[in-house]
This record gives structure tokens, C-alpha cells and sequence, in this order.
């Protein structure tokens, strides 16, 4: 069964279009990267998927449901997102913020605080599980949020759904690869499916199973990196024409 | 760890609350000696004959002493939980009802029913004009300072700020227009005194306090995940909107019950809630319960001090809070500036 189904997605906001897609399904299993110039429509698909906005057409099925048929706590354990910054200004600590990550979730104190040092070992953000939330890095905390999502997921009972929308942002160059290749793990290993947003179109051409192509609110290529991101199509959309490297393990744009 | 600090937190705060409501029960203008008081107490509770004080130290202990200090403490704990659930539904930990214009709206909601309707129904009349004023301040306040970054600080205090000289006019002229009966009632309330504490007073503040802090229990986890923010929220599977619109009511109804019951006592809200997440972090599941015992025991001490510094004169105890508080909130402010300018 396919772990999200977007039959139909209409969002129009200020009298914009800013969404017209159709007919996209994922799989258990798979990293999709969404690409495309800024204002394609890449963080708002991510927003009418996960809910937060209101489109005027959303008809989306998450594992064969709609979202009405969902309880909300176990759309939660199956659906999570990590936001792109947030607006945390209470001094909870690193561990307490992660906790959070059971809310949703059936489990006993012990049990949600085991598995939220486990999650925090795999985010590498488990020295500094009592220091406040509030005093970390931009990258720190994305990390720590990211902790706090795959807790969320950790209970899921059928592939979970993982949304990030430029999880990267605020990263360095060894922390970009890791998270990269965290995602990869997960996909592969433990078979979610991820829908991340990037800007940088070598990480996508490295770890991405597929790639969603997007332009003034359209899907305008869906396939294989390496069959997309090629010279001509990056020309047309980004309008810069770049060199493309071909390796013997992988491909790089260079530009 | 932790677990045994906060435990150890509510005992100390039921300890002092102890303390306080004895010293409560045998301070005052007419002398009666502390095993006497406890003894009046417990007499009305049994209903039997233990006490051996005379009728007139009976009386004061009972019908005066008694009640106003279960008053003092039901709306200190109203005061402070109400206050905490503000500061999280507005995300943010300068949100006091006094501060943002939310009791000065109930004020006026109670001023207008007591010049207005000056009935034998002012009972129910006040509170719920209370409630509905402060409902209205707090949804305006809500609308004018909310955008997707969380709530402009700024436009909070400003929209208090306005609310408040609004209200000031509007009581002024409601003052003006009353008859002397509304005029005297008008006067007593809004020095904002615990002096007039009955057991109805008791009764409808002690029910609305334990019930309010059981709905916001419920909520607790709720509390915290919109702490990280809303959309956050609702990707944790919580109704956002819902939640919201059953907190801003409740606490609507806290402030009100608790404006109408003994007028302005501004800064508990906002005072007591950060001092607990000073010391034993934000978490809403202790925040909560350990605030309403603090603010509890804080009230209470405010009040006797009150009684006793100018006796047999007594100060209004809004006064004494406030001049506790508004000196806290300014340095409030002044530890926040650098992360205010952010948002």
C-alpha cells in the first residue's frame, strides 16, 4: 500500500495559486527530495500534507486513509514534522523537549525516557540532554527536535511518514551528511517514508531514491535523480546552466 | 532527582500555608490565642462543643477570620494558575491577565453590574459581567497580538495599556453616574480587599479554583507542546484551536470570579508562575499545581502583612502585591530585553 496518496492538492491564498498538483504516491522505503527554485510551492506542499494549512482541494490519503478517519493521536505516531526553526522561548531542557515526542503516544514514563536517550544517542545530542533548550545552537536544536520527532514515530505501526522541510539550513558541512545519511538509514532500514525539502542538489543527487521537481506551484518531474538532474533542466528552472560530474559511486553538479 | 525536588517544593509551600493560615486565624485587632482559634475551627467544622471562647471571639474567628483566610488562599491559587495557563496560551512569560488588560476588563465588566444592575442578584450579576468582560478583553487581546512567530510582547503590553485607560475612563464615569449605594459598593470592590470575605465568596472561588485547576491538569501536556509552538502542536496530534478557545474560557472565567470577589490583586499571575519555572522548569503538570500552592501561601502572607502594617488600619492587599510585583516585572523585562527585541 502506498504511504501517502495525493490524489488532488488546490491551495490559492491571496487570490494566488500557490498549489495545483495531482497523482503522487510514495512507498515504504523511500528518501524523495523536493526541489525547485523558491516559491515553487515546496514548503507548502509539506504544510497541506502534514495539515497545517488549509487547501481548498486536499485529498490526500495517508496509508489508505483520509485524515478524517485518523484519530489524531495515531496520525501523530505515524506522521511527523520538523519545523524548520522553532519558536520555543520556556527554558525546558534538552531532554524534557524531546519527551514531548511522547505526547501522542501510549507509553509508560520509563519507557518513553529509555527510548528518548536511545533517540538522542542516534541524533548525537545526548551530552547535552540536561542543558536548556533555549541555550543551544541553530543546529543543536534542530537536532533536538529532530530527537523529539523520531520519538514521536518511534511507536508506529505500519511505515511511518516523516516530513523536514530544509532540515540543513543550519548545519555544517560533517553535520549535513550525517543527518543525510540518518535519513537514508531510516528509510532503508527501518522503511519510513521521507519527503525533505533541499536547496543543495548534490545531497539529493547522493541520498535521494527519488525526486520531486517543482515549479510555480506544479509537479513538473518526478523520477530518479539521476535521470532529473540533468544540465538542460536545471537550466530551464533555476536558470543557470551547470556542469554536471559524472563518478563511478555518484554524480555532482558543480556550480 | 528532579522528581523528589518538586515533591519537596509542595511540601514546603502546604508547610507554609500552614503557618500562614494559623498566623492568619489569631492576627487581628482582638486578641485570641492560637489553640482558641484552631478550636473555633474545628467547632464549626463539627458542629459540636469544643470551643471555650466567649461568643464575640467566636464570631470573629468563624464568620470574619476563617473565611477570609480560606478566601485569601482559594484566590491566590486561582490567581496564579490563571496566570500560568495565560502565559502559555500566549507562549510567553510576560502574559499576566493584570498586564495585558484582561482583569482591567472584568474590572469594568464588574463595575458596570454593580451600577447598573445594583440587585439582590449581584451575587451571580458580578461574576458573570466579570466573566464576560474579561472574556471580550482577552479575545481582543488574543487577536491584536497574535501572528505565526507566537505573540508580539509588545503589542501586548501596548493593547494593556490601552485596555486599562479605557476601562479607567469608563469606571470613572460609571462612578459618576451611580447612586450612592452602586457608588459605595463601587469604591469597596475596586480597592481590591479581601476584607468582605464571606463563605459565599468562599464557596464560588474555592469550587471554581478546584475545578479550573483540574481542567488545566487535563490540559497539561496540551500546554507544553504549544510552548513549542502551534504548529508543533498540532503535528503532536492536539487540537489547537479547540484547546486555545477552552483555555482563554476558563481563565476568563478564573479572572472574572476572582476580579469580582475582591477587585484588582494584579502581579500573583504573573510573580509566582516564573518563579517556579526558575527553579523547577516550565513543565505545566508541576507548574501548575506547585503555582496554585505558591500563589496560595504568597496571598495569604500578602494579606496579613497588609493587615498588620498600618492596624488597626488595613491596607488593601492589590496595593501590597503591587508594589511587590511592578518592581518584579520591570526587572522581568529588563533580563527579557534582549530576547523581546527577537520576537
Amino acid at each position: 500500500m502506498n504511504t501517502l496518496q495525493i490524489k488532488h492538492i488546490k491551495l490559492v491564498r491571496a487570490n494566488r495559486q500557490l498549489l495545483d498538483v495531482s497523482n503522487l504516491a510514495t512507498h515504504s522505503g523511500e528518501l524523495i527530495a523536493i526541489l525547485g527554485p523558491n516559491g515553487a510551492g515546496k514548503s507548502s506542499l509539506l504544510k497541506v500534507i502534514s495539515g497545517e494549512w488549509h487547501a481548498q482541494a486536499a485529498d490526500i490519503l495517508i496509508h489508505g486513509r483520509s485524515r478524517q478517519q485518523w484519530a489524531r493521536n495515531q496520525l501523530a505516531g505515524h506522521l511527523g514534522v520538523l519545523p524548520q526553526s522553532s519558536s520555543l522561548n520556556f527554558p525546558f531542557t534538552v531532554e524534557e523537549v524531546v519527551l514531548m515526542g511522547a505526547i501522542p503516544l501510549a507509553l509508560s514514563r520509563q519507557e518513553a525516557r529509555i527510548k528518548a536517550q536511545q533517540l538522542m544517542q542516534t541524533t548525537d545530542t545526548s551530552q547535552f540532554a540536561d542543558r536548556l533548550y533555549t541555550s543551544l545552537s541553530g543546529g543543536e536544536r534542530q537536532r533536538v527536535q529532530l530527537a523529539r520527532v523520531l520519538l514521536q514515530l518511534s511507536q508506529a505501526q505500519s511505515a511511518p511518514v516523516l516530513l523536514l522541510d530544509e532540515p540543513l539550513s543550519a548545519q555544517d558541512l560533517s553535520q549535513q551528511h550525517q543527518l543525510m545519511s540518518l535519513m537514508q538509514q531510516l528509510a532503508h532500514q527501518q522503511q519510513a517514508t521521507i519527503l525533505v525539502v533541499l536547496h543543495d542538489l548534490n545531497h539529493a543527487l547522493r541520498y535521494a531514491d527519488r525526486i520531486w521537481l517543482m515549479n510555480s506551484g506544479h509537479l513538473c518531474a518526478d523520477g530518479a535523480p539521476s535521470d532529473i538532474l540533468q544540465p538542460d533542466k536545471i537550466a530551464e528552472l533555476w536558470g543557470y546552466r551547470p556542469q554536471l560530474l559524472t563518478g563511478e559511486h555518484h554524480s555532482a553538479v558543480l556550480y | 532527582m528532579i522528581q523528589n525536588k518538586k515533591i519537596l517544593a509542595g511540601l514546603l509551600a502546604c508547610l507554609v500555608i500552614i503557618i500562614a493560615s494559623i498566623s492568619s486565624l489569631i492576627s487581628g485587632p482582638m486578641a485570641i490565642p492560637a489553640v482558641q482559634s484552631l478550636l473555633a475551627v474545628l467547632d464549626l467544622i463539627s458542629g459540636g462543643q469544643l470551643n471555650s471562647l466567649n461568643a464575640h471571639q467566636t464570631i470573629v474567628v468563624q464568620e470574619l477570620r476563617l473565611p477570609r483566610t480560606l478566601l485569601a488562599l482559594f484566590l491566590g491559587a486561582l490567581l496564579a494558575v490563571c496566570g500560568a495557563v495565560t502565559q502559555g496560551v500566549f507562549r510567553n512569560p510576560l502574559a499576566d491577565p493584570g498586564v495585558i488588560g484582561v482583569s482591567s476588563g472584568a474590572g469594568l465588566g464588574a463595575a458596570l453590574a454593580i451600577v447598573v444592575f445594583p440587585t439582590s442578584l449581584a451575587f451571580i450579576s458580578t461574576p458573570l459581567a466579570a466573566f464576560v468582560g474579561g472574556l471580550l478583553t482577552t479575545l481582543l487581546v488574543y487577536r491584536l497580538a497574535q501572528s505565526s512567530e507566537g505573540t508580539s510582547v509588545l503589542i501586548l503590553l501596548l493593547a494593556g495599556i490601552a485596555i486599562s485607560a479605557f476601562t479607567g475612563a469608563v469606571v470613572g464615569f460609571l462612578s459618576f453616574i451611580a447612586n450612592d449605594q452602586a457608588l459605595r459598593d463601587l469604591t469597596l470592590w475596586g480597592m481590591g480587599s479581601l476584607s468582605g470575605a464571606n463563605f459565599r465568596h468562599v464557596a464560588l472561588t474555592g469550587i471554581s479554583c478546584i475545578i479550573l485547576l483540574f481542567f488545566y491538569m487535563k490540559h497539561a501536556s496540551a500546554l507544553n507542546a504549544l510552548l513549542l509552538g502551534e504548529a508543533e502542536a498540532h503535528h503532536l496530534g492536539i487540537d489547537v484551536e479547540r484547546v486555545k478557545l477552552r483555555l482563554i474560557l476558563l481563565t476568563a472565567a478564573g479572572i472574572g470570579i476572582a476580579v469580582s470577589m475582591a477587585g484588582m490583586i494584579g502581579f500573583i499571575g504573573l510573580v509566582v508562575p516564573h518563579l517556579i519555572r526558575l527553579t523547577l522548569g516550565p513543565d505545566h503538570r508541576y507548574l501548575l499545581p506547585l503555582s496554585a500552592l505558591t500563589g496560595a501561601a504568597l496571598l495569604l502572607i500578602a494579606d496579613i502583612v497588609a493587615r498588620q502594617v498600618l492596624a488597626p488600619a488595613e491596607l488593601p492587599v492589590g496595593l501590597l502585591t503591587a508594589l511587590i510585583g511592578a518592581p518584579f516585572f520591570a526587572a522581568l523585562l529588563l533580563q527579557q530585553r534582549r530576547r523581546l527585541s527577537l520576537i
